[in-house]
């Protein structure tokens, strides 16, 4: 159902998964990956495995990692050597990590096995205070540098960040959801990368160049594809087939391009809405339906696509290198991430490290819509915003700067946040917080990065890994602001309505209407006259003896509901009725859906209650079951002409069950004989009644009935909830209606307020987000109620 | 510019997948019952509802006698109570103090004892007042009721509804429970809360059928009337659920 909903953006993504593949075949990493599965005997082109099977793999992988990181091997060639050497003799050590590993595995239940797998040797559980310095291994260049700082005090447990020794497979992926989010409830929305719908076997390894002109040559095929897929809920059923297509790209390089003919058709249908809908937070919203789960990707890497030729891609997409002229401000290049952000995890967070200033520096970090122009540096044309480090200015959509920060040049992490509660950027420096630059953003927003002049090298952090910028700690803050918000808007709502203490009049009310209907009459009672004394204080309004009377009308109310619903839950359908009259006189003749599902009920414990004697002995049993179903036969053919007593209804329904003169002992399949005559009689009533009834709904219910017949042999017809296989009303179903009969007939709310308020809450909330509105995602019924 | 409008057929399906866990909001009423102090009715309702009390309940008692003389208007004998458990709660809580010195103000003004509030007001509050801007303008709020009628209404007149006192015996009720190291945080508010204020932000973007009396909590369609769409919508109530 994920895959489905998420198809647009990540066929996208798969397409650019592919891209990347292509190049990593020679990698010494990937060697490396291969090395650390083999010992576990976990043949790499698998595509399927069981899941015991994948979480060892996990477990064993990240036990690896870690060894491999508290080693704190400074070259990539000690580092492999070291990685691989653990496997046997770290077992404590494994087991240790596996605690650690199994909240994200559990948090995220839509993590794809395969992508546990491509991603196992990645996953590294933060460790309490330790200060890991990370390898970081540069692909491309095969040079090893920087590390994004020390990890800062242990203020995320269960933090995972991918661990730089394993980079080049695909790092960006985005599995896990970064920390600072789970403040948020983004949490419940965060759609792990990879579960995504991707057409077709893998791509063949195809170098970027040539996908991108075969993209041109599909051009046409495109423009039909994109206006089916407008159609919004078209990709349904193409199911992730491409498990583990990272491994398995090698084995299967052939008469694969459709992977990659998908990707550019959602590619291009992206953007095809942008021209549409542009006012629309929500376009990218990740449901098919509404009132499905929604369900958001986050930006992982910088598009392969959204760039021009003057920048070149690191092979994890994650470090752009300028590589164009560098003469002229027309120079200047431009790359977005590969999906917008969106708004629904209410703050976003990346970051940029400066690995080369190049000649000038001329490096500008921020956001922007999709369609600006991306010869251009971020904050130069509308609807784009950047700070640039070469004077510290900051852009918003015109080529003059305003001043905002300090410069900044190698070395440097610059950390880009947006906030959608007011649609604000901020930045960082180095781990410090710059302050607010922009303001009224308009999405959609991507992150971006743009360069000037030769030399200059940026690699963003889009949280894969440890920010240095303490994020979680600016949400945390968030949030709070966000409920202040909250707070005083409700303190200036009341104020103008002059009614401060609205909510806690109110709760009380709810508290005591929920102890009423859910029956808890003690409760009720108590709290009721614990209120007593509050409200005889209060002048001009309800007075004691009022409030009291009323609630005890009202606990016995449920008193009588309980009952009720007791007796027609043991079956016995007349006292039910036989109660009802007397405690809610007129509502059975009131009620006719209501009477006629007791009815209905009434018949099927009848012959329930018949058959039971009746297979007593086995021996017989056989010869009376086909007699069973002779009477069914004669009574299906004479409903019609057979008349009962013309007597009350309620006469009728409330004939005891049965007259039975003879034992159990003696003739039990008599007396099981003469029950189910009586039964067949009542039907026969039954039918007599209802025979004027055009309305589709009492036929059917009591052919569901009667239908009780056919099943009055099986052994279930005893149980609780009536007979096996037969659609005959159950005692439930019966309870609860009556039940709600009662509600409405004494003008009572059929549920409980306090639950409809949760459940308005719950949709209301959900229908926020679904129209982007960030600042729901600070609200979070799941968490903040606990 | 037409709202979007979600139908009440609509509405109600999305209310009834919703999931609710007859487990969490009994814990819920738990919670408000032993935040508030209804010490009896949370025993009441632990026995009848299998809901647990996370806390000895013994401890509501004391609170709950602070809650009680509050809302009966006697604010000396709260602050007795108070100081006897705890005398560091006021001492480290000016703001608390002042409101319950504000509050005893405004029982003089209500029982007409002009001479001693006034006394009280310039020995007591005023001297506060100083120290804090914001304490001076409640202060001076305060002061202005005995400008006006008591029981017509006026700016200030709700200083004198039980709501007032409500509002200080709910603070005061936060302090004690933070100095006996329990969470204060009542959740059933917060529910409430959060269903106001995503309604009202619904508002903005969408014709929903929506709470308007929380008590009730029917849910009520807006009459479409002119911003809206074209159809003359009828304001019709019903309940959510089955």
């Amino acid at each position: 159902m994920a895959q489905r909903e998420n198809s647009r953006d990540t066929d996208r993504l798969a397409h650019e998964d592919h891209e990347a593949d292509s190049e990593n075949d020679t990698s010494l990493v990937h060697d490396f990956i291969h090395a650390v599965r083999r010992p576990i005997s976990r043949p790499s082109t698998t595509t399927t495995a069981a899941p015991s099977n994948t979480s060892l793999t996990t477990t064993l992988a990240t036990g690896v990692s870690s060894i491999a990181s508290a080693t704190s091997v400074d070259s990539v060639s000690s580092l492999e050597g070291a990685s691989i050497r653990p496997i046997e003799s770290s077992v404590s050590s494994v087991e240790q990590t596996s605690l650690n590993v199994a909240p994200f595995v559990r948090h995220y239940p839509q993590l794809p096995l395969r992508t546990t797998q491509n991603r196992a040797s990645q996953q590294h559980p933060h460790r309490q205070g330790a200060a890991i310095p990370l390898p970081e291994r540069e692909d491309s260049s095969r040079t090893r540098v920087i590390t994004f700082g020390t990890l800062k005090k242990a203020s995320m447990p269960n933090r995972a960040f991918a661990l730089s020794s394993s980079s080049v497979e695909k790092q960006s992926r985005m599995v896990t959801l970064p920390s600072y989010l789970r403040h948020t409830t983004f949490v419940q929305h965060f759609q792990p990368e990879g579960t995504s719908p991707a057409n077709g076997p893998p791509t063949s390894p195809t170098d970027r160049e040539s996908s991108k002109r075969r993209r041109l040559l599909l051009d046409d095929h495109r423009r039909r594809a994109s206006t089916y897929l407008l159609t919004d809920s078209d990709s349904s059923g193409e199911e992730n087939s491409s498990g583990g297509s990272s491994e398995t790209s090698s084995g299967t390089s052939s008469g694969s391009s459709s992977g990659s003919e998908s990707g550019s058709i959602a590619h291009d249908y992206h953007h095809h809405r942008h021209h549409n809908h542009s006012h629309s937070h929500s376009h990218h919203a990740s449901t098919s339906k509404e009132g499905r789960p929604l369900r958001y990707l986050l930006p992982s890497r910088w598009s392969s696509v959204e760039k021009t030729d003057k920048t070149e891609l690191s092979e994890d997409d994650l470090q752009v290198r300028y590589t164009g002229p560098g003469k002229a401000d027309s120079d200047a290049s431009a790359i977005r991430a590969n999906r917008p952000i969106p708004p629904q995890c209410g703050v976003y967070y990346y970051e940029v490290l400066i690995k080369s200033n190049g000649q000038q520096g001329y490096i500008g970090i921020g956001a922007c819509n999709a369609n600006v122009a991306l010869d251009r540096l971020p904050g130069w044309e509308p609807l784009s915003w950047g700070y640039h480090g070469d004077d510290g200015n900051g852009f918003e959509g015109c080529g003059n700067g305003r001043p905002f920060g300090p410069v900044f040049t190698t070395g440097d992490v610059i950390g880009c946040g947006i906030n959608f509660r007011d649609m604000s950027l901020f930045y960082t420096k180095n781990g410090i917080y710059l302050g607010v630059a922009f303001r009224n953003l308009k999405g959609p927003l991507y992150p971006t990065v743009g360069m000037r002049t030769s030399g200059e090298i940026v690699e963003a952090n889009f949280g894969q890994r440890e920010f240095v910028f303490n994020i979680d700690e600016y949400v945390k803050d968030e949030k709070m602001e966000a409920w202040q918000s909250l707070e005083d808007n409700l303190q200036k709502e009341a104020a103008s309505k002059n009614q401060i203490g609205i909510l806690s009049q109110n709760l009380s009310k709810l508290v005591l209407s929920y102890m009423i209907h859910h029956g808890y009459s003690e409760s009720a009672r108590q709290f009721a006259s614990d209120l007593a004394p509050q409200s005889s204080n209060q002048k001009g309004h309800t007075t004691h003896g009022s409030n009291e009377f009323d609630c005890a009308s009202m606990v016995l109310d449920t008193e009588h509901r309980k009952e009720i619903r007791k007796t027609i839950l043991l079956g016995d359908i007349d006292q039910a009725l036989i109660m009802l009259e007397k405690n809610y006189p007129g509502i059975t003749t009131s009620n006719e859906d209501m009477l006629l599902q007791l009815r209905c009920r009434k018949f099927v414990e009848m012959v329930s209650s018949a058959s039971s004697p009746l297979r007593a002995l086995d021996n017989q049993a056989l010869a009376k079951n086909s007699e069973a179903s002779n009477f069914e036969d004669v009574e299906m053919q004479d409903q019609h002409n057979t008349g009962t007593s013309d007597g009350g209804a309620m006469d009728v329904d409330c004939k005891p069950l049965g007259i039975n003169t003879t034992t159990n002992e003696e003739a039990p399949q008599l007396e099981g004989l003469g029950l189910l005559k009586d039964a067949i009689q009542y039907g026969q009533f039954l039918q007599e009644q209802y025979k004027h009834s055009r309305r589709a709904s009492v036929k059917t219910m009591l052919i569901d009935a009667f239908s009780v017949l056919a099943y009055s042999d099986t052994g279930t017809s005893n149980g609780p909830g009536g007979h096996l296989g037969s659609k005959a009303v159950s005692r439930e179903k019966v309870a609860s209606t009556v039940n709600l009969a009662i509600l409405a007939s004494q003008h009572l709310p059929t549920t409980a307020p306090l639950e409809t308020v949760y459940r308005q809450a719950n949709v209301a909330l959900s229908e926020l987000t679904r129209q982007g509105v960030g600042e729901a995602a600070f609200f979070d019924l799941n968490h903040d109620l606990e | 510019m037409a709202k979007k409008v979600i139908s009440k057929d609509e509405w109600n399906a999305r209310l009834a997948e919703v999931q609710v866990d007859r487990d969490d909001l009994n814990k819920l009423i738990m919670n408000y019952l032993i935040i508030e102090g209804y010490k009896d009715a949370a025993e009441k309702f632990s026995q009848e509802s299998g809901a647990k009390p996370p806390v000895n309940l013994e401890s509501i008692q004391n609170r709950m006698v602070v809650r009680t003389a509050i809302q009966r208007g006697h604010i000396e004998e709260a602050i007795e109570r108070v100081n006897d458990l705890n005398p560091e709660i006021l001492d480290t809580n000016p703001k608390l103090f002042f409101h319950l010195q504000q509050q005893r103000l405004i029982e003089y003004i209500r029982e007409g004892r002009v001479m001693e509030a006034l006394e009280f007001a310039q020995e007591e509050l005023a001297p506060r007042g100083e120290e804090n801007p914001e304490f001076l303008s409640e202060l001076e709020r305060t002061m202005s009721l005995l400008a006006f009628e008591l029981n017509s209404p006026s700016p200030v007149s709700d200083l004198l509804t039980p709501a007032q006192r409500q509002k200080l015996a709910s603070e005061l009720n936060s302090a004690l429970l933070l100095s006996q190291s329990q969470e204060k945080d009542p959740k059933l508010p917060a529910l409430l809360k959060m269903c106001w204020w995503a309604q009202q932000q619904l508002d903005e973007r969408c014709t929903y059928p929506k709470i308007k009396d929380f008590t009730k909590a029917e849910l009520v369609m807006e009459p479409m009337g002119a911003v809206g769409g074209g159809s003359q919508g009828s304001s019709s109530s019903a309940v959510a659920g089955a």
